[in-house]
């Protein structure tokens, strides 16, 4: 390392320490000219992390420890006589000393209580528990002999003299292995145990506290001192002018930080810090600055890591350290300390996760309470353990995972389930104390009450994140409900709120027994007409759409609406939610222009009860953009969804669930207006914001992935659509019921993706499967399994199979006619499908007519002049070829000439149609003999096929075909045969 | 029972100063008397708060060390450094004498309530700092000196920025990276220390 080389690495050094820790590495590998450079500031940044040792102690704390106080030796107390000074520190010096009067020349410590700490108070306790402590006799406790005051008025200790290293020392000393760690700690239990039993706590529990001696045997000291010597400290004394240098606070509980009533629990606290540094190395918090904010900060807020994480955590730090080192010590402290455990890294890290982590936590818990019952207990658990049996200690999940959850995620909601949840395992003993006491059963009815009302708050946004963990949660609750409980009202609420929360997670068959058995209860204690009725069927109907059985859900809404008009009136927000319920299971059923009217009664009354700007408001807006899209009234429906955006901006939080619907439904509308571009953007939007807010796994993103593939196709980016369609299909077999509509929705669309790459095996394999998922959900009664057939149809149509097409075509229209109206966008599709066979089959007279009948419903739909007409001009253009075919050319002109009028308005998207008819017409015109209008047409479009598709594509041939026939038949042959030429190459 | 400024002490720390080896030895005993001394009396002073208070103490040790009439300091910054390096050699010295006494490995360990690490400990600690310290000027004087006023001159940040007439923040910044060198450079000892005694 040269001078001008470290001041590189000071400057990274600065910057790196600038950026969050989690992206230094990221950071570093940017900005390093080499690896060594790299390696010498990550190890530094390491070791700037690391605990304080020395470095934080000024010069004055050594020279407190290395300047005797007065002479070491030859100083009496009472029958004793110093021979040395073996210890001091702030509060108390040590002596070794022999008894005058004793042949054997026993030595004794003994503690000399320092200037200052000579208070009457001290004095007066020091007296009184000197006795108590004196008798406090056990093997693996020194002994407190003696006391007395000295000469000049201090009051000394004389103790059991120890000969020995502390314990974390002799560990590694002995290269003691974890088991054997985990025997000598059950003994240092033993023996606190011992002193609590005779209502002693020690309080001052650590490693130099309890040293062992060279036959391996554990000797506590100074049980009891701190209380003696502690009498009126309080933290604010603890921690000195400087803000360093208080007692060890990686020992001390929270109740000792705080200056709260200390008892055998906080024993109990030290013993499982004293534990995690002898299975670890470390101690369970890292302090840096020490001042008495961060040691409460710490103490009393921060979970300590788990034991088996935090070696891991220290070798990945390490490890560049030894890079950049000359091949000398390549040992990392992960290593170090497993090395000093006769293991692995690895080794260690696997021992100590699971039941050591959770026994060690357990002792560690922040409130005493949650700790072990009793030192005895701590201990035994670790008997189990060693023998391999179940351990008490479980994971604190509730609060340990809540904390550190609702620390990841900023929105609201999340933090509120998370109550939620933690009340479920709080009401659940509650409740169970009701049997005990009836006056009980009100309180918990009442907490009841809050945990459903907190649901009912987080509504209508239905998903929360972190699946996992919620997740483990709720199963908890879930079994616990069913033990513990057997009041039917308490207990439906509570399988009430827990369905919902499985509900809202997405985690739908969970949902469903708990959220039916709810309504049971239900039906039989309060009986059928009753509001919380109507609340379960309600919650049910809205799991029925998710699980996509429509009917289902449409029945129990309905129900629902009727329960709360009648006992609320018409005004009532939850008259509006049954209101937009029901038109959302309408809407599932492609019943449209049922559910449009429903949902404008829903906005008025959501208005009259929540005024003009309210989510829920935005909400209904949402869902109307969404009904009024699926009648094709595309403008209509982006401005009612902007709006519900814009307004739902104002309203929530970034990360709200909501916005992301909101986004995702103006996507669609735009992308059906062909701005897939923009429509993308948003649905990149939409799925960053459902990973950030709900994770990976849940199934609003499979939704979000497969309309975006839905656009990427539009766009006819199929290999990235695939990819999407893909995932989406994962996710959603992984997460939905096998039997679920939307995975079939997947395997329809990735098999129409197979289809536009002209892989027509697997696209006709995977409609098969999605045909045949669609009639076990549905039936065969249902336009899901008519888009599935007609879809199927094109295929085999494409195959050279238009027998089984038609058939099925048929079948599709037959299906769809009798569920939808004549005019609905579905029919006309399989219509507009079903002529074109015809006519490619030459039945040119149904043909006609099939086309005649899709042509007047597009005419009659009152969007025909705007986006939808490009549906007319296929119409027309489809007919007039029709005529074509059944050469009727001067009926075939009108029809050509509207629809390319149409085609032209939209360059773009159509201008392959614009090529088409203009070839198309031209020909017309030439069957007429209108030659000289027929050329430019047939010129232009044959060059523009020729130029974007290339002279082979099928089209620019029959175009070139169409002006051979122009000139052939203008009697030009000299033009046709300079084309016939072109033909040839 | 004060002593007077001597006239000894102050024409030895000229010495020294002038590159005198031998003055430093008739020196350090004196200091380390003077700093005994100082740190009964503010013992017995305090009578509540009994943490030593490094700053103070230094100082007060060498005023009553210093004639200050027979030398020119130039300025606190020269004070402070000598004192300084001065502090550290007489620790170090009577560190090593006590660790002499008690070979590490049977030294009878009768840890206080207070929470200070036994005293092997911190010698052996303070001997590898010593050590690193030297290192670390060796590469970057300035940090050098920052971190030798900071341990063994016993100042403040604040006192380390004045004495040198540095900003607070670069003080702040230079010690951050010195102590976490220091702090690496201590621990990489420590395992082979554990290993040669173990």
């Amino acid at each position: 390392m040269t001078p001008d080389r470290w001041q590189r690495v000071k400057e990274l050094f600065d910057q790196a320490a600038a950026v969050d820790p989690s992206d230094r590495a990221a950071f570093l590998d940017l900005v390093c000219e080499d690896s060594e450079l790299k390696a010498e500031v990550a190890s530094l940044l390491a070791s700037d992390d690391q605990d304080v040792t020395l470095l934080e102690r000024p010069v004055g704390e050594i020279l407190g420890e290395i300047l005797p106080a007065g002479p070491a030796t030859g100083r009496r107390f009472g029958p004793y006589r110093t021979v040395r000074e073996i210890g001091r520190g702030g509060m108390a010096v040590v002596y070794a000393a022999v008894r005058d009067d004793d042949q054997y020349r026993k030595q004794v410590a003994i503690k000399l209580i320092k200037r200052g700490m000579d208070t009457d108070a001290i004095v007066a306790r020091f007296l009184k528990e000197r006795q108590i402590l004196a008798n406090l006799e056990h093997p693996n406790i020194a002994r407190m002999l003696d006391g007395g005051m000295s000469e000049d008025g201090l009051p000394y200790l004389v103790m059991e003299y120890v000969e020995g290293v502390p314990i974390d020392r002799y560990c590694d000393q002995q290269v003691l292995s974890t088991e054997a760690r985990l025997e000598l700690f059950r003994a240092v239990c033993a023996a606190v145990q011992f002193a609590h039993q005779n209502l002693i706590v020690h309080r001052d529990l650590k490693p130099t506290n309890i040293l062992v001696d060279t036959t391996g045997a554990p000797k506590l000291l100074d049980f009891g001192i701190a209380k003696l010597l502690a009498a009126d400290r309080t933290l604010s004394t603890l921690v000195t002018v400087d803000g360093i240098r208080p007692m060890t606070p990686e020992y001390a509980s929270p109740e000792q930080i705080r200056s709260q009533p200390i008892t055998t629990a906080s024993d109990t606290y030290a013993l499982g810090a004293l534990l995690y540094l002898l299975l670890t190395g470390h101690r369970p918090y890292r302090l840096h600055r020490r001042t008495q904010a961060e040691i409460e900060l710490v103490v009393c807020e921060r979970e300590p890591q788990k034991p088996s994480t935090v070696l891991e955590r220290d070798t990945t730090l390490e490890r560049a350290t030894t890079r950049s080192e000359e091949n000398e010590s390549p040992e990392t402290l992960a290593e170090a300390v497993s090395r000093s455990r006769g293991t692995s890294p690895q080794g260690l890290r696997r021992k100590l996760s699971g039941d050591l982590d959770n026994i060690v936590l357990m002792a560690l818990q922040k409130a005493p309470e949650k700790r072990y019952g009793s030192v005895e207990q701590f201990s035994e658990d670790i008997r189990r353990y060693l023998e391999g049996m179940p351990v008490i200690a479980r994971p604190d999940v509730l609060a340990y995972r809540a904390s550190k959850f609702v620390r990841r995620h900023r929105w609201g909601v999340t933090a509120v389930l998370l109550i939620v949840l933690s009340l479920v395992t709080g009401i659940v003993a509650t409740a169970w104390q009701a049997r005990v006491a009836h006056s009980e059963r009100v309180t918990a009815e009442e907490v009841s009450n809050f945990l459903v009302s907190l649901f009912e708050n987080s509504r209508p946004d239905k998903a929360l994140g972190e699946t996992v963990t919620a997740r483990e949660l709720l199963d908890q609750g879930a079994q616990r409900i069913g033990r513990e409980l057997d009041d039917p009202k308490i207990l439906a609420k509570l399988l009430d709120s827990i369905g919902l929360a499985y509900y809202k997670l997405g985690l739908y068959p969970e949902a469903a027994p708990r959220l039916e058995e709810a309504l049971d209860l239900r039906l039989q204690t309060v009986g059928e007409g009753h509001l919380e009725v109507a609340a379960s069927k309600s919650n049910l109907g809205e799991l029925r759409v998710e699980q996509g059985l429509f009917r289902d859900a449409e029945k129990l809404h309905r129900e629902a609406l009727q329960i709360r008009q009648l006992r609320l009136g018409e005004e009532h927000e939850l008259v509006a939610d049954s209101l937009i319920n029901l038109a959302v299971a309408l809407y599932q059923q492609g019943r449209h222009d049922v559910a449009e009217p429903l949902l404008h009664r829903a906005l008025e009354v959501c208005r009259q009860v929540f005024g003009e700007e309210h989510t829920k408001v935005a909400y209904v807006l949402n869902n109307l953009a969404l009904v009024v899209y699926r009648k094709n009234r595309y403008e209509e429906a982006e401005k009612l969804s902007r709006q519900a955006l814009a307004m739902n901006r104002r309203l929530l939080d970034e990360d709200h669930p909501g916005l992301a619907v909101n986004l995702n439904n103006l996507a669609e509308v735009l992308r059906a207006q062909g701005e897939c571009e923009e429509a993308i953007s948003l649905y990149e939007q939409v799925i960053e914001l459902r990973i950030r807010v709900l994770g990976d796994r849940h199934p609003g993103l499979a939704t979000s992935w497969n309309n975006l593939a839905g656009c990427l196709t539009d766009l006819r980016r199929y290999e990235e659509a695939e990819r999407f369609y893909r995932s989406s299909l994962k996710l959603r077999r992984e997460t939905l019921d096998d039997k679920h509509p939307a995975i079939a929705g997947s395997l329809n669309n990735l098999a129409r993706i197979y289809f536009l790459r002209g892989q027509l095996d697997s696209a006709e394999e995977f409609y098969r499967q999605a045909l045949k998922l669609h009639r076990d959900i549905h039936g065969d009664n249902h336009t899901a399994v008519a888009t599935n057939l007609g879809n199927l149809a094109t295929v085999r149509e494409k195959r050279g199979d238009p027998e089984a097409a038609e058939q099925m075509y048929r079948e599709a229209l037959a299906i769809n006619l009798g569920l939808l109206d004549d005019e609905d966008p579905a029919v006309l599709e399989q219509r507009h499908k079903l002529a074109y066979l015809l006519l490619n089959v030459g039945q040119l007279d149904e043909a006609e007519s099939e086309f005649r009948a899709e042509l007047a419903a597009r005419r009659r739909s009152p969007e025909s002049t705007g986006s939808t007409s490009r549906d007319v001009a296929h119409a027309l253009f489809g007919l007039a070829r029709v005529l074509m075919a059944a050469d009727r050319p001067d009926r075939a002109e009108p029809l050509f000439s509207e629809s390319l009028e149409i085609f032209r308005r939209w360059p773009a998207e159509e201008w392959f149609m614009i090529n088409g008819t203009e070839s198309m017409l031209g020909n017309c015109l030439t069957a007429l003999g209108r030659y000289q209008e027929a050329e430019p047409l047939l010129l232009g479009s044959y060059s523009r096929f020729k130029d974007r598709r290339g002279a082979d594509h099928p089209s620019s041939r029959r175009a070139l075909g169409r002006l051979l026939a122009l000139y052939e038949a203008w009697g030009r042959p000299e033009s046709a045969a300079h084309y016939r030429e072109q033909a040839r190459e | 029972m004060n002593l007077q400024p001597s006239r000894e002490v102050t024409q030895l720390l000229l010495d020294w100063c002038d590159g005198d080896r031998a003055a430093l030895s008739q020196l350090m005993p004196l200091v380390y008397d003077e700093l005994h001394e100082q740190a009964e009396r503010f013992m017995r002073r305090e009578r509540r708060d009994h943490t030593l208070q490094p700053t103070a103490l230094v100082h007060e040790t060498f005023l009553h060390l210093i004639d200050q009439s027979r030398i020119q300091w130039q300025n606190r910054a020269q004070f402070f450094g000598v004192a300084a390096q001065l502090m550290r050699r007489v620790v170090l010295k009577y560190a090593r004498r006590q660790h002499a006494d008690k070979r590490w490995g049977n030294a009878i360990r009768v840890p206080l309530n207070d929470g200070l690490a036994s005293i092997d400990n911190s010698v052996a600690d303070l001997f590898a700092l010593d050590e690193v310290l030297t290192r670390l000027a060796e590469l970057d004087p300035r940090q050098g000196q920052i971190m030798e006023l900071r341990y063994f001159g016993g100042l403040t940040v604040e006192e380390v920025a004045s004495c040198l007439e540095l900003s607070t923040a670069t003080v702040k910044r230079e010690t951050r990276i010195a102590r976490a060198w220091l702090q690496r450079e201590m621990t990489r000892r420590q395992p082979m220390e554990a290993r040669a005694v173990g």
